[in-house]
């Protein structure tokens, strides 16, 4: 035997050995359990998948031409990824100069030609005298504005100066426009078509259909919903009628129809959402919606989506394939149908929310909360514009982020919607305004952007009609009251996440942060020292609640001579310590009886010492002296005002305890010696501070907006600049939270009273 | 028989591929084994190659290539698998020359050192030990293990030797060579 033999006998002997394991048939058992819950590929796709292999220069698996399948099959995606580029550039929306009808044109999704550019300004304001119930259309360098008395106005947008007149003598629906005409249907169920010109009457169809919705215009086509159920389809050009489907029961109304890819859309609980065909209005699709209330249609491509009615407190908001009327996702809230551009859909809400979602999954990507109902926005440039009802103000809303740009007040409700293009915002208010927003071009920015509002607006080139009041007189935007003078990361300070702050009559800052320390800082905001740690002895402190729903928290007061006052909440107490961090005693235990704290929360000292201690988990409100004695408790069995969460209690100039209740949405006043409410006023927030003038600045709860409210509780300021956590020092400084949890230096100016 | 089972495999019968593998998986198993030294990721890549092999039957145009493609499904797993350990460890061989030997030793009586023989084989570069683990352990034909390697006979060859000899000056230089090398022909 050779050498080269034994070697090779020595391995084959030694993989002989080497290669059994024992555990095989465990093994070969676990394989057959895998792959009996697949089924083989069907045999194109395995010989595409498996590698040719050849046995004696035949192929014995997979196929030859796989290379060739693979380079067909590349040349053929490529093709399908060309023509769909090619099918997604053509069908995308394109913005229209003009805002033909009801919420801006037959898919109702809101989208406009050109916003304002830059900070908000009144180009003109008009009063009609009648209340503005409907849309307003822009055509042809017109606004065209129906009132409650049953007439129709032109306005021009250049001066809003008056072009013409149309009296229908009964109220008015509508208008929409398509080229030269402007339709309107009026209370007798006559529908008018008018040249926008003029305002001529081309042709009108008398008793063409009963109580009927807002026109909507597509194709050559006019489609209106009626209050018996029906939607009626008419020619454009001469009135006559196309066709009439019954939607819905003769007891449902159907709104304003939506109408895209040769579909138009109606919505009614009973009906459900139905696509009929445009041309002959035939049902192609019904999709059951389970009886809930239904609002107006809106379609995007390829997606109609309708919500609840705008001033309905139930509902949902579904998104709907059109191709086939099956459901894409569905969110239950009742939002309303939103408004869509590109990847993004906004709804709007009878609970003042606004609502920013991905159009493909309707994952809500931001929230705004504001006050009243909030109808669908119209879209220009990146940003959204709406109504706030109850706030009576006009926003611009980032679409991308969902923060306010600029708001400016209007002078009534707006019961219908927005119209935007050619550069401005038009509103019709119930006051019988109509206001026309314009941009003053500059960089938006929100510590100047409402001052220069109404102030720098350009004069109106022509002079108005008698009917048009002046700019100067009428809108007054709120101004940003902060000025930041500094911006310290905590980082930077070898701090954690901020938990509490206050700023000491000294000037001194104390902050809690989430490593269970309190530090101090010089009114210039270097650390001068820290204390405390994690534990529960005498001097330490735990911030974090054990249960993950509960808040965080670590507030922090300053009393006289620097004594500091932190509420140690999950060591269910409050610690008193010197300013330099010596233990000087604590109030309360979990162990402590009726003193207890369940979950000392925020908590503010008054010049004697007194300590006021919101409990976030016994709801109440408690006053202890310097010595740590119950002095009062105040909670919702001595008044209902403070039935919920109360925040940050904090002392105005008059000794009373300011705290907002975000469970009622209210500011509360508490006096200070008896833990009587004394006053209260509507508000949001889950923040407030008070000035030395007594002006109350509300943040609010996860937003980004802080509202300025004076001694009148009128509203005179508003920021968005996502102030938090605001604390008066001396001097007027204020020391607050951004967003981020940086620390920010700032100066607060308010507009004269 | 066993063509017949592989027919009612490629139609979606399970029981017959169920059998086929009970037939197969030890043997494939035991390859892996000495493909990757080491029992666990060995179990993985059969596993991996049995579920391709299940879902992919309808590829296989001759039945009679059936062993044969399994060794090459397991073959391309343990490859894959020996590929990802290897950026986890690095090995460092040292490579001897035979002529510093200056024996050439007889191995026929090393059995008892067997384990050494283990150490050295996993000091092999892992296209060598597949090709050593299709001839000697499966018993394949270098034709075969060709077809197998998608390689040129050639190649398997050459790695064949190259994989040899790299063990003999290996394990002499470790002080493995038997007494009988003495008993080399002059």
């Amino acid at each position: 035997m050779t050498s080269q033999q034994s070697l090779e006998r020595l391995v084959a002997g030694w993989m002989a050995q080497e290669a059994p394991a024992g555990s095989d048939a465990e093994f070969i058992d676990r394989i057959v359990a895998v792959t009996v819950q697949k089924q083989p590929r069907p045999a194109w796709l395995a010989l595409l998948l498996e590698s040719p292999m050849r046995r004696r220069s035949r192929v014995a698996v997979g196929s030859p031409m796989r290379r060739m399948a693979f380079v067909v099959a590349l040349v053929l995606m490529g093709a399908i990824a060309a023509l769909g580029v090619g099918a997604i550039l053509l069908t995308q929306q394109t913005p229209p100069e003009d805002w033909s009808g009801f919420r801006g044109g037959p898919g109702h999704d809101g989208l406009g030609g050109a916003g304002p550019v830059g900070n908000p300004i009144a180009r003109w304001t008009v009063p009609l005298g009648a209340p503005i119930r409907n849309n307003i259309s822009v055509l042809g360098g017109l606004a065209i504005v129906p009132t409650e008395d049953g007439v129709l106005h032109a306005i021009r947008l250049s001066d809003g100066s008056e072009q013409w007149t149309y009296r229908a003598g009964t109220s008015l629906t509508g208008p929409a426009g398509l080229d030269d005409l402007v339709y309107v249907r009026d209370g007798r169920g006559t529908l008018h078509a008018l040249e926008v010109a003029t305002g001529t009457e081309r042709w009108s169809v008398g008793g063409a259909v009963g109580s009927a919705s807002s026109p909507t215009i597509s194709d050559g086509s006019i489609y209106v919903g009626t209050s018996d159920g029906h939607v009626v389809a008419f020619d454009a050009r001469s009135g006559e009628r196309r066709w009439d489907r019954e939607v819905a029961p003769s007891n449902e109304i159907i709104g304003s129809p939506a109408a895209g890819a040769g579909l138009v859309f109606a919505a009614s609980p009973s009906g459900g959402l139905v696509a009929l065909r445009a041309a002959t209005g035939d049902v192609v699709w019904r999709l059951d919606t389970g009886g809930d209330p239904l609002g107006t249609v809106s379609y995007a491509d390829g997606t109609a989506y309708v919500g609840a009615p705008s001033e309905d407190s139930s509902g949902r908001l579904r998104a709907v394939d059109v191709g086939k009327g099956l459901l894409r996702w569905v969110v239950d809230e009742p939002l309303s149908s939103p408004s869509v551009v590109g990847s993004r859909v906004i709804s709007g809400s009878d609970h003042g929310v606004l609502s920013g979602r991905d159009a493909a999954t309707g994952t809500e990507l931001w929230r705004l909360n504001t006050k009243g109902i909030n109808r669908a926005p119209a879209i220009a440039g990146g940003i959204a514009y709406v109504a706030a009802d109850a706030d009576r103000q006009v926003l611009a809303i980032d679409l991308e982020t969902g923060h306010v740009l600029w708001r400016t007040p209007v002078d009534g409700e707006n019961q219908c919607c927005l119209a935007v293009a050619r550069g401005l915002v038009l509103a019709g208010t119930m006051n019988g305004t109509v206001y026309a927003i314009a941009g003053d071009g500059q960089l938006i920015g929100p510590s100047r952007a409402f001052a220069s509002a109404i102030a720098t607006a350009p004069p109106a080139t022509v002079a108005p009609s008698p009917s048009v009041s002046t700019p100067a007189t009428t809108a007054s935007p709120l101004v940003d009251p902060f000025t930041i003078t500094r911006r310290i990361d905590p980082a930077d300070l070898g701090l954690g996440s901020l938990l509490g702050l206050v700023v000491a009559p000294s000037g001194e800052i104390y902050v809690t942060d989430q490593s269970d320390h309190v530090t101090r800082l010089d009114a210039t905001g270097r650390v001068v020292g820290s204390w405390g740690g994690s534990g529960s002895a005498h001097g330490q402190f735990d911030f974090s609640p054990a249960s993950s729903s509960e808040n965080v928290h670590g507030s922090i007061g300053v009393g006289p001579e620097g004594t500091v006052y932190v509420s140690d909440s999950d060591n269910h107490r409050v610690q008193v310590v010197s300013p330099t961090g010596a233990f000087i005693r604590q109030f309360g235990s979990i162990e402590s009886g009726r003193d207890q704290f369940a979950l000392a929360y925020d908590l503010t000292a008054d010049a004697a010492g007194n300590v006021y201690v919101l409990d976030d988990g016994l709801r109440n409100l408690r006053k202890f002296s310097s010595t740590g004695k119950r002095l009062w408790t105040a909670d919702e069995t001595t008044d209902a005002v403070l039935d919920g969460h109360g925040h940050t209690a904090t002392l105005d100039a008059q000794g009373r305890i300011v705290l907002v209740n975000d469970d009622l949405g209210k500011v509360v006043y508490v006096d200070a010696d008896r833990g009587t409410v004394v006053d209260s006023f509507d508000a949001n927030g889950c923040d407030a501070a008070v000035d030395s003038k007594g002006n109350v600045f509300v943040s609010g709860c996860g937003t980004a907006q802080t509202q300025v409210f004076d001694v009148d509780h009128r509203l005179i300021s508003a920021s968005d600049r996502g102030i938090s956590m605001l604390r008066f020092g001396p001097d007027g400084r204020a020391v607050a939270l951004d967003q981020t949890g940086a620390i920010l230096f700032l100066t607060v100016t308010l507009p004269p009273s | 028989m066993h063509n017949e089972l592989v027919e009612r495999a490629r139609t979606g019968d399970h029981d017959a591929f169920s059998v086929l593998v009970r037939a197969a998986g030890p043997r494939l198993l035991g390859a892996a084994r000495l493909i990757l030294r080491d029992t666990d990721r060995a179990e993985d890549a059969v596993q991996e190659a049995l579920f391709l092999a299940w879902r992919n039957v309808r590829a296989l145009r001759d039945p009679g290539a059936w062993d044969a493609w399994l060794y090459r499904l397991t073959i391309r797993a343990c490859y894959h698998a020996a590929k990802s350990a290897n950026r986890r460890a690095v090995v460092e061989l040292h490579v001897v020359s035979p002529l510093e030997t200056g024996a050439d030793p007889d191995f026929s009586t090393l059995v008892v050192e067997r384990d050494r023989v283990g150490r050295a084989i996993g000091r092999l570069p892992v296209d060598q030990r597949m090709v050593m683990v299709l001839h000697f352990y499966l018993d394949l034909p270098l034709t075969d293990a060709a077809d197998i390697l998608e390689i040129p006979v050639g190649t398997v060859k050459s790695r064949l030797h190259r994989g040899l000899e790299t063990l003999r000056t290996t394990m002499a230089r470790e002080g493995d060579v038997p007494s009988g090398a003495e008993e080399r022909p002059a």
